[in-house]
């Protein structure tokens, strides 16, 4: 009988973890700006 | 309407047949009940029809209009592609199941009272625990008998709401209801359960992956949406139903990213699309009423297509958690290719359905101005695409090599989901069709540049943050392991409240064994033997003074069973006394 895989992990590869976190914070900030432009207009 | 032949009862009464046919016939006859209950459709004029007078009341079993035709066929067209997915099962119980259970559905659409309403809706439960148990799995079993105590709850409820209805209004027939009192509450929860609406909803991820390969694609079709129609026709515009709908298009995401297991990721998908329904259902407006039943139609398909080809997979490799699949395009490319239309659909990539139905319910709750039911659908429709979108074809056919080396499932499975992925992709570049036998009028353009750039912008940042995910390591692992939603409060907390009872009634129990039962009958024996003893060591122990010589005393008890009178005989005294007394009580009177 075959070993059933009990794990299937998402090894991190290098300088990546840097890239995601940019991201997340060029995400945020464009996020913040963009509802401060375009929430009011529902009002 | 002489001429015409109910098409619940095509496919129910039909369904009784199929054990009696053999052969290529049977697989004939299969196809054939399907087709016969569509072409019924097509000649069912609007109105009511079909009415049964039973005891007084009026039975209708065809009310025909928009809204319950659009479901109609849509039932019927799934129900053919399932047939014809299921048509190399030789298992009559799966057949018969699937054609009772897809029979209720179609009924409950066209039933215009609560009475047959309610028959349908029970034998759509029934019908639908056997494709579970059919998978003959201990788990399956499990899952089985949760999934049917927990549908029997809701129809508990529903019952109890149709009998207040009618108690209140004097009629069985409905329509528009709306929550205003008890009755509509119960009929609400009754349907909600069905719908799948938190935190009623975890026997749908419990229950879809365990039943056969053949059954969750009836099942992902069938219960939730006949419970959408029932929600569409009795509660439009019930603003509780918004917030609902955004709750469950936003919480299944994070359970679904978590899950190993390919088609519980696909029942949480589920409940994030029917959460859309719901949403548009609340808004209630014509553009959210005419998207929520456009997406039903064009989520039957997809998520259809998905269940099929995560099926197939399933039947032909015997695997379905992401820790033990992937690498599969190379020998499966055709259910890839299927998987990957129905990922499409249901993330509403343009020119794939989901995209000109979904968009629909979206833009009704921006122009209802609801900020908030905006952002969480925005979130939700990122969040699909995440899971289902991604995750679904990913992990099963790309991703890692999981070294299986299969082939394609058979011709029969591989048409079954072509038509699916066809009607996917026809849809979304011609939904002029669907638009036309919508509730209301459309005057919705699906493809606007706006709408198109918002759209691929939202997807394609949704597919960056998968990546980002997965090359840094934050994406959660996928392990081997039942993750518990609010079942919990009946897989576990249920166990434990019994372990609790079981435990103090059992302490109760014996206490009061060794006490009333053993104790003191001794005592009172002791005592009647020997009262002066017994008393006497019971003063002693009670006062501590030992100084007291009890085996003096012991002269004075009575002789074991020396003296004592049967227990007869005082019986016999008082009975004799009581007559005496009666006697002297009628003569003297």
């Amino acid at each position: 009988m075959d070993e059933e895989k009990m794990i299937l992990s998402h090894e991190p590869i290098p300088l990546y973890r840097k890239v995601f976190h940019v991201t997340i914070l060029v995400a945020v900030v464009i996020l913040a700006v963009m509802f401060m432009i375009s929430v009011p207009r529902f009002h | 309407m002489n001429n015409l032949i109910p098409p619940p009862a095509i496919l129910i009464v039909g369904a009784l047949f199929v054990p009696l046919i053999k052969g290529k016939l049977k697989s004939a006859y299969l196809l054939l009940l399907p087709v016969l209950a569509f072409v019924m459709l097509l000649k069912m004029p609007a109105g009511k029809y079909w009415v049964v007078h039973v005891l007084d009341y009026d039975l209708i079993f065809g009310r025909v209009d928009r809204l319950s035709m659009v479901f109609g066929y849509i039932f019927t067209i799934i129900s053919f592609i399932g047939v014809l997915f299921a048509l190399k099962v030789e298992d009559d119980l799966q057949h018969v199941s699937a054609l009772v259970y897809a029979g209720s559905a179609i009924g409950v659409t066209f039933a215009g009272d609560f009475f047959s309403l309610y028959i349908f809706w029970e034998l759509m439960a029934i019908a639908s625990t056997f494709l579970i148990l059919a998978r003959r799995t201990k788990a399956s079993q499990d899952a089985a008998f949760r999934y049917i105590l927990v549908h029997i709850f809701g129809g508990l409820c529903l019952l109890a709401g149709i009998i207040i209805y009618i108690q209140n209004k004097g009629t069985i027939e409905f329509s528009y209801i709306g929550l205003d009192g008890m009755a509509s509450w119960f009929i609400f929860i009754g349907i909600g359960l069905n719908a799948a609406i938190p935190p009623l909803h975890p026997w749908l991820q419990d229950a879809y992956p365990e039943a056969t390969v053949t059954g969750a694609v009836f099942m992902s079709a069938l219960t939730t949406k006949s419970a959408v129609y029932l929600m569409a026709r009795t509660f439009p515009g019930t603003e509780l139903l918004i917030y609902i709908g955004a709750l469950m298009t936003a919480i299944p995401i994070f359970y679904a990213v978590l899950e190993n297991d390919i088609r519980r990721v696909l029942a949480y998908s589920l409940i994030n699309q029917v959460g859309f329904m719901m949403c548009g259902i609340g808004i209630g407006t014509a553009l959210a009423i005419n998207g929520t039943v456009s997406h039903a139609f064009c989520h039957i398909l997809y998520k259809a297509l998905l269940f099929m080809s995560t099926g197939s997979v399933l039947y032909m490799t015997g695997k379905i958690r992401c820790t033990d699949l992937g690498g599969l395009y190379k020998t499966m490319p055709l259910t890839c290719l299927f998987c990957m239309i129905g990922a499409a659909s249901i993330s509403a990539f343009p020119l794939f359905s989901g995209f000109v139905s979904k968009s629909m319910i979206v833009s009704a709750s921006s122009h209802e101005k609801l900020v908030a039911v905006w952002l969480i659908l925005q979130f939700a429709s990122a969040g699909v695409f995440h899971h289902a979108g991604i995750k679904v074809p990913f992990f099963t056919f790309f991703g890692h090599d999981s070294g299986i080396r299969t082939k394609e499932p058979p011709l029969n499975m591989l048409l079954a989901m072509g038509i699916a992925a066809f009607f996917c992709v026809a849809i979304a570049i011609f939904p002029k069709p669907l638009y036309d036998i919508l509730p209301y009028p459309v005057h919705y353009v699906p493809y606007t540049g706006a709408h198109v750039v918002g759209q691929l912008q939202l997807l394609m940042f949704g597919a960056l943050a998968f990546c980002l995910l997965i090359l840094s390591g934050y994406y959660p692992p996928e392990m081997r392991a039942i993750n518990l939603d609010t079942d919990w409060f009946y897989r576990k907390g249920g166990r434990l409240f019994n372990n609790v009872v079981d435990t103090v009634l059992n302490r109760i129990n014996a206490i009061s064994d060794r006490l009333i039962a053993r104790a003191i009958p001794v005592w009172l024996g002791r005592l009647s033997r020997t009262p002066v003893t017994s008393l006497l060591t019971l003063y002693v122990k009670a006062t501590g003074k030992k100084d007291l010589v009890i085996e003096d005393l012991k002269g004075d008890t009575r002789p074991e069973a020396t003296t004592l009178l049967p227990m007869g005989v005082p019986v016999l005294i008082s009975i004799v006394f009581l007559f005496s007394l009666f006697v002297l009580f009628v003569f003297l009177t």
